[in-house]
């Protein structure tokens, strides 16, 4: 297995806010490697929110470990770049005045690209530089906080519900600004969302968090390609591998499982949609979660031995 | 999607030493303009007012006045009640109550801190945007901290001289009505107020930290603050012995008695003044011990933001 530098990578993982409050994420082990544009999927409170903020450093983890780019979040600081969900911004600002905020604060690094935060702010003609962020829809709020993001040309882009409030067509342009940016740079991006058709056609991995803890991991194609959905007379056997779901179809049964071998005969068998697997997984929290390989942790050794290399890089 | 080409990105070079240095803080009075601007007029109108009771036709006018009363023959129009002395006596209060209104301005400075520099910032998340953005959260503490810090200093500075120069004409010329308030009003004016004041930032920025919200921390840092001068003022002479006696004319606090010359020892407000008086001599090193003291307090109040921020950010 050729192990490519980390994005992100978490051993052990655990945050709880409170001492009297159960874990909002309990002992997540998975790595991201980079370059990939990942989807975090989950249903509310699952845990989201929490662990991109983890990778912003923006909060300390109470349990176990987390390194992005190498390194920690908190050096990694400049490197990084994350939307949050309430897209905050200072109401009594302009637009420029924002973006020009933005500048000054990335000044140190030199990492700031005006223009490409102009291209996401101004990209469809509807706002105006000098009008005030209060006076924003929430849409053009999303706009111009992506653009703070896009401006600091980070190695890793953590943007949390991205799309929420954003009309069809801005979504479809700004999907488009984050694949070129994807492809033409090698950003990672790890983008939260529960609206699962929106990450389909532009994410290529994959992490589902459910109840703070992991769930799904890996490439959005090899994660599709474990699961199939079996329809038969009865309900499946131990011999059809792990039973994820199942539920009565007509006189039958239907039946999502991870296959461990060939899969018995007398079963019709189909590939599940992506909604599928992943309602499945987030309605049966009981089901032993599923990581490949590259999204599992670098063993302690072959990290040792990788680092080289990557220092080379 | 623009069609815009996207140039090869290569990363801009660092800028020179000069031009990093020069955007600093730049980012902290961009966000906190409003609040720059009301703290300038404030110390400019402050200003103004002080220089206009000074040099004003006012004070010409209650200085010749008194002057007079003291050299002429008494007469009925010297009374301190009569109409013409009214612009003496408004020059007797007027000092000492802009003095109580300078030791407002600790827990204002406080509030502020607490609510709009810091608890709306964490309230609302734009301070983890800035957090996000190439700027540790350390940084953007010690910005947060150092150009309030830097006008407050200067502003409060500023008021602090000159009301200083205001009371002590008015002390030259005979004005001043001597009293528990004056007493009180004299130690107060000096390094420590800025002190105090500097304290309130740290105590407000502390409290923001602390409660992570805008309006407990507006509370908490604006009493904290409060409760410290309070505290502190019963203190500020008491560690010196009080000058038992002073002659009518000799003065307690270097200033003439003037309150005496109306016989009001056994009025409560004058007592002071006339029996157990507190030395002018004594201003400097009360004023050096509790701005010491003061200041050491903010410094450990800072520090105690630092550590938890650090605390609680990775």
């Amino acid at each position: 297995m050729n192990y490519d530098a980390s994005a992100l990578e978490a051993t052990g993982l655990g945050m709880t806010y409170t001492r009297h409050r159960k874990a909002v994420l309990a002992d997540c082990s998975f790595r991201l490697p980079q370059g990939r544009i990942c989807a975090l999927v989950g249903p509310n409170g699952a845990g989201k929110t929490t662990l991109l903020r983890l990778a912003a450093g923006l909060l300390r983890p109470t349990a176990g470990a987390l390194t992005v780019l190498g390194r920690t979040p908190a050096e990694a600081r400049e490197r990084i770049a994350y939307v949050a969900q309430s897209k905050p911004l200072h109401p009594h600002l302009s637009v420029a005045g924002t973006l020009r905020y933005g500048a000054e604060l990335n000044r140190r690094s030199g990492r700031w690209d005006q223009q490409a935060a102009e291209r996401i702010a101004y990209g469809d003609g509807s706002i105006d530089p000098g009008a005030k962020i209060r006076t924003l829809s929430g849409g053009q709020r999303t706009r111009v906080a992506l653009a703070l993001a896009f401006g600091k040309r980070a190695e890793l882009l953590l943007i949390d519900e991205p799309m929420a409030d954003l009309d069809p067509l801005a979504r479809q342009q700004l999907t488009g600004a984050l694949m070129s940016s994807a492809v033409e740079d090698g950003t990672t991006i790890v983008m939260s969302s529960h609206v699962i058709p929106e990450l389909e056609g532009t994410c290529d991995f994959l992490f589902l968090i459910a109840d703070g803890r992991l769930r799904l991991g890996g490439g959005f194609e090899e994660v599709m390609a474990a699961h199939t959905l079996l329809t038969g007379a009865a309900a499946p056997g131990p011999g059809c591998g792990t039973v994820i779901e199942q539920r009565p179809a007509g006189r039958g049964c239907t039946a999502l499982v991870r296959p461990d071998g060939d899969r018995p005969g007398d079963w019709l068998a189909e590939r599940p949609t992506t909604e599928e697997v992943l309602l499945a997984h987030i309605r049966n929290t009981q089901a032993p979660p599923f990581l490949t390989e590259s999204a599992r942790p670098v063993p302690r050794q072959r990290q040792q031995s990788a680092r080289p290399q990557e220092n080379a890089a | 999607m623009s069609s815009t080409p996207t140039k090869a990105r290569t990363p801009a070079p660092a800028p020179a030493g000069a031009e990093r240095r020069g955007t600093r803080f730049g980012t902290v009075l961009q966000v906190h303009r409003t609040a720059l601007w009301i703290w300038i007029a404030f110390v400019v109108i402050s200003a103004a007012f002080l220089l206009w009771l000074r040099y004003g036709p006012d004070a010409s006018a209650a200085a010749q006045f008194q002057a007079e009363c003291e050299t002429l023959t008494r007469t009925g129009r010297c009374s301190a009640f009569s109409d013409d002395a009214a612009a003496v006596r408004w020059y007797e209060y007027i000092g000492t109550d802009l003095v109580s209104l300078l030791r407002n301005l600790p827990p204002v400075v406080a509030g502020w801190a607490a609510a709009v520099l810091i608890g709306r910032e964490l309230e609302n998340g734009t301070a983890e945007l800035a957090w996000t953005q190439s700027i540790s959260p350390a940084r953007w503490l010690a910005e947060k901290l150092v150009v309030p810090a830097v006008f407050i200093t200067a502003g409060t500075g500023l008021l602090v001289l000159g009301l200083r120069g205001f009371i002590d004409w008015t002390a030259a010329h005979r004005l001043l009505a001597a009293g528990y308030q004056t007493n009180d009003a004299f130690f107060a004016l000096g390094p420590s107020l800025v002190a105090h004041a500097l304290l309130g930032l740290a105590a407000g920025v502390l409290a923001a930290l602390l409660t992570r919200r805008m309006l407990p921390a507006l509370a908490a840092g604006a009493l904290t603050t409060w409760a410290v001068a309070w505290l502190v003022n019963p203190w500020r002479t008491e560690i010196w012995p009080a000058v038992a006696r002073t002659a009518k004319g000799e003065g307690p606090f270097g200033f003439t008695a003037w309150a005496c010359k109306y016989d009001q020892a056994d009025h409560k407000y004058s007592v002071d003044a006339c029996m157990g008086a507190r030395p002018a001599s004594n201003f400097w090193p009360a004023q050096l011990t509790e701005t010491g003291f003061v200041l050491l307090l903010a410094v450990l109040v800072v520090a105690g933001a630092f550590w938890c921020l650090r605390r609680r950010t990775g």
